[in-house]
């Protein structure tokens, strides 16, 4: 402005993710070009982040359930048909509940184990894989921090549940 | 005077070059919200050779001048 104080159309480049970009400088061809002028055009973009209620870029979960029925081996033998045998009446009932959250801007706290009394910690498994590099070199920022949690459990007991939802 | 337009150490001569801006929304495509908004600038203008310059000369060089400043990514 007449001032020297930037206008409201300012892109500030660290507020951005990764960066000015300069798309295309070009150069137009036309009547008189090279002799007192030369026409350009040029193309800027800026990518900035908005602020979501959950911070997450992606969430999926599943649950697993199995186990609790007859245990059944099959004998075979020599000459005959493989026969099916009953060696334990009941088996433990299991579950698995596993699943990945993506953190927009950071990594972000996976989900409580689902049943809390039947959870075997020893089991637990986390995972990060990197994150996604966004800008122009020396200046990106990192998007999208994936986060994949694995939780098991036993009991004697059914196990019934739904997997966990997208908040969004 | 009137607004001028600069990228980092560069400032494009008063009235030399009109620009345009649009902001598009980035949504994700699973969970249908807004994440990112990205501006576009467009710019349009002239390098003018002013009286009594030397056309060829001073385009030249006003060419590589502007040619050096959106060379680098990332400015301001």
């Amino acid at each position: 402005m007449d001032s020297g104080a930037p206008s409201a159309h300012l892109i500030r480049s660290n507020a951005t993710i990764g960066g000015t970009k300069v798309r295309y400088v070009d150069w137009v061809e036309g009547p008189g070009e090279y002799t007192n002028h030369r026409t350009y055009r040029i193309g800027l973009e800026a990518t900035y982040p908005l602020s979501t209620r959950t911070g997450l870029s992606g969430f999926r979960e599943t649950i697993q359930l199995f186990g609790g029925g007859r245990k059944v081996r099959f004998q075979e033998s020599v000459s005959g048909l493989p026969r099916p045998q009953t060696i334990k009446r009941y088996t433990t009932f299991r579950a698995r509940q596993f699943g990945t959250i993506v953190g927009l801007y950071d990594y972000a706290d996976p989900p409580l184990p689902i049943f809390r009394q039947a959870h075997l910690p020893d089991l637990n498994s986390l995972e990060k894989d990197d994150p996604t590099p966004m800008g122009v070199a020396g200046r990106y920022r990192w998007k999208d921090f994936p986060l994949r949690y694995s939780y098991e459990f036993a009991s004697a007991t059914p196990l019934f549940a739904d997997p966990a939802r997208w908040n969004i | 005077m009137g607004n001028q337009i600069r990228y980092r150490n560069y400032t494009h001569d008063d009235g030399e070059v009109s620009f345009d801006i649009s902001r598009v929304a980035n949504f994700n495509p699973e969970s249908g919200v807004a994440e990112t908004l990205t501006v576009f600038w467009r710019l349009s203008g002239e390098l003018l050779v002013p009286d009594g310059s030397d056309n060829q000369s001073y385009l030249t060089t006003a060419i590589a001048t502007l040619e050096a400043a959106y060379a680098v990514q990332g400015g301001d």
